[in-house]
């Protein structure tokens, strides 16, 4: 997204903050592992193959699925792309500008792709057609309002978008808009959690303030049984220990978190 | 009670109204925010705050050069606090401070006077369009909340509020949230009291 | 460009059911976003934006800035998904830079931006789903988020797009008619002086035939005027708590 500004910190605001953190509370009074409001709608979009609108407390990201035919990459040349990319829109937030996506919305969109592919929930070889022609899935992220934990919106409005996508009839090497031979079956449901680390506090699902007052950020992407993703954000560290328990919440919050789906 | 948009007639006569919330045009007055018009007498809703002389302010201090500060104070100027305004006194980056506008330079930029650090507690962001209505007619609303709650309030024109640390903070920031939820609707004063507690 | 297979018009009624000078359905929101000073979404027919505006705030760069006014930045975009057709590309091309600056030209001329000398004003809208008549579906959202921002306005713009097909004045064009008809004239103008501040055309018009247009979009505007209005009544009808940061 271009230039992204840094928010200044106002240090009165962070020394109030850990104040209240050393007393085990947020500025807005959830617990460390408490989630924010979280809406998930499907279908928002009628003119994608498959769309979602993801809320988390005034996060808000919407995902559209639009299908192409594509040629198949020479690595995999019987199976369809799927592509994910994302941009940081201006009107969610003062700190982003117009322009080419910056560092921060290709990590961002990577991620999210990360967790959905290691999970392999997309069956790529039902997309293969014919030598050199393959549907191409391309899924893609808009950040509409920024509050903060940008990850864990757009990972359930990615997969509440897949859940939602049909696959469109092709003839004769044409898709044919419009029309539709079959829904996207999705069994595996990789959601990732994301932790903000303040000093030694370890948050979930930090705010905005939360976030531009933490050290460090760490995401963990689960499937029902299985770690799908990890990324690390920021300058901090994060101790064996913290990565580890945080595994542990992320599995539990994870599966919180697919009920919205 | 009518209710008015940009654009909307307030008064056939031209009235030297708020800067900023009307304007005159052909000999008449417009609306140029949203607002509620009663009795010939408009009031303005929504607004961006424009500084006028003599306007306390609530601000954090972000940078310095020289000895001279500049302030956060959520608005479109920078606000200046000019090294030889400070006497002795000595201000670091994050400083909470309450001041006056003391002049605006012709390119906007304000000069800040009267400056009085604000230790502790912490600064909340309202709408600059309710603080009046915070601080009420004869600052009523806001002698209410202070009294009621003994917490030490300070209420910047930007929109900027420091609220001490001592006292019912939590009650104090309840009223002042409830003001700026229905600071257009009738019976407020009756409901702030109310929640304070009569007595 | 006229496209006679496709019949736009069949007894009178437009290939939605609408007759000649209906508009489409039209839901204008505003304050839907929090962290914008102001937003507002609109659902046109099968349009979808949203807009949010920011400001003023310091001019970045700061060699953009004007020492007598504010400069109003403005930028409208299409989702790659916003199409039933293709999947878009992400980032601007010519047609969304033409239009981010029809729009921001609309927009300069009814905000009060001499009272914001060296400061920026910012308008973004999103296309998040396309029918026809997007840049009216943006403008509109937009002039709804700066109102909603409190930014000093001297009045509200409406707009809507007239057109020709079949040979037919029309009123509010989707996406085919926009495609196949004859004609298509998006127009946006103030609501009560009628300046016309946004005004495009394409295809073969006479005099006569875009005098009666305009006259039947400035007959229309007054509908879309009270949409706006009443979009906005309804953000006091409940308590606003949005914009109130607490710590």
């Amino acid at each position: 997204m271009g230039v992204e500004k840094d928010i200044v910190m106002h240090s009165i605001r962070k020394s109030y903050m850990l104040t209240l953190l050393a007393n085990g509370e947020r500025l807005d009074g959830r617990g460390f592992y408490d989630y924010r409001h979280i809406e998930v709608q499907k279908g928002v979009i009628e003119t994608a193959e498959g769309s979602a609108l993801a809320k988390i407390g005034s996060t808000q990201i919407i995902a559209g699925v639009k299908f192409e035919i594509v040629e198949p990459f020479p690595s995999d040349p019987d199976k369809g792309v799927f592509v994910t990319n994302a941009e940081l829109l201006p009107l969610a937030s003062s700190r982003f500008e117009p322009g080419p996506p910056g560092e921060e919305s290709i990590e961002f969109a990577r991620v999210v792709d990360r967790a959905i592919r290691s999970a392999e929930i997309i069956d790529m070889e039902s997309f293969f057609l014919e030598e050199g022609k393959a549907l191409g899935l391309f899924l893609d992220l808009y950040v509409l309002d920024y509050g903060g934990n940008m990850v864990d919106a757009a990972g359930l409005a990615a997969l509440a978008a897949l859940m939602n996508t049909k696959i469109p009839k092709v003839e004769n090497g044409q898709i044919i808009r419009g029309e539709y031979s079959g829904t996207l079956k999705i069994d595996r449901h990789p959601l990732p959690v994301s932790f903000a680390k303040i000093h030694h506090y370890v948050l979930v699902d930090p705010t905005i303030e939360e976030e531009s007052a933490s050290d460090a950020g760490l995401t963990i992407a689960t499937t029902e049984d299985h770690i799908a993703a990890i990324q690390k954000f920021g300058i901090g560290g994060f101790k064996k220990d913290d990565v580890l328990n945080s595994v542990d919440i992320a599995f539990e919050k994870a599966k919180e978190l697919r009920k919205y789906l | 009670m009518v209710f008015v948009i940009p654009g909307d007639v307030i008064s056939e006569r031209p009235e030297q109204l708020k800067k900023g919330t009307t304007y005159i045009k052909d000999g008449k007055t417009y609306a140029a925010v949203v607002g509620t018009l009663e009795g010939g007498r408009f009031t303005s809703l929504e607004g961006v705050y424009l500084p006028m002389e003599g306007d306390p302010l609530v601000g954090i201090v972000v940078d310095e050069r020289h000895g001279n500060y500049t302030l956060d104070a959520n608005i479109a100027f920078p606000v200046l606090i000019l090294a030889k305004n400070l006497g002795r006194m000595k201000l670091r980056l994050g400083d909470c401070v309450s001041v006056k506008v003391a002049r605006i330079e012709d390119d906007g930029t304000i000069i800040a006077g009267d400056v009085r650090l604000l230790k502790g507690g912490k600064v909340i962001d309202v709408p600059p369009s309710k603080v009046p209505r915070i601080i009420g007619k004869k600052a009523s609303m806001l002698s209410l909340i202070k009294e009621k709650t003994g917490v030490d309030i300070f209420v910047g024109a930007n929109g900027y509020i420091w609220i001490g640390e001592r006292g019912k903070v939590t009650m104090a920031m309840k009223a002042i949230k409830t003001i700026v939820a229905k600071a257009h609707l009738a019976g407020l004063t009756d409901e702030i009291s109310k929640m304070l507690g009569s007595g | 460009m006229e496209n006679k297979e496709i019949e736009l018009i069949v007894n009178g009624k437009r290939l939605d059911g609408r007759g000649l000078h209906d508009l489409r359905p039209i839901n204008i929101k505003v304050g839907v976003l929090e962290d914008a000073d102001g937003s507002a979404s609109v659902e046109w027919g099968g349009n979808k934006v949203v807009a949010g505006v920011y400001g003023p705030s310091e001019c970045i760069p700061k060699h953009m800035e004007n020492p007598f006014r504010a400069i109003v930045k403005c930028q409208y975009m299409m989702a790659t998904f916003c199409s039933l057709e293709e999947h878009g590309r992400m980032g601007p091309n010519r047609r969304s830079i033409e239009i981010s600056k029809v729009i921001r030209q609309a927009l300069e001329n009814i905000i009060m931006v001499e009272l914001f000398p060296r400061s920026q004003i910012e308008v973004y809208a999103v296309v998040l789903q396309a029918d026809g008549g997007t840049r009216i579906s943006a403008l509109t959202a937009s002039v709804a988020a700066l109102i909603d921002a409190g930014i000093p306005l001297r009045d509200t713009i409406v707009g809507v797009s007239v057109g020709k097909a079949a040979d037919k004045i029309i009123v509010d064009l989707g996406k085919m008619e926009d495609n196949f008809g004859q004609s298509d004239v998006p127009i946006a103008f103030t609501n009560r002086d009628k300046d016309i501040l946004l005004l495009q055309m394409d295809g073969l018009l006479t005099k006569d035939e875009l005098s009666k247009m305009i006259d039947l979009a400035f007959k229309k505007g007054e509908d879309i005027h009270r949409l706006m209005r009443k979009a906005i009544e309804e953000k006091y009808g409940e308590t606003v708590s949005k914009r109130l940061r607490m710590g």
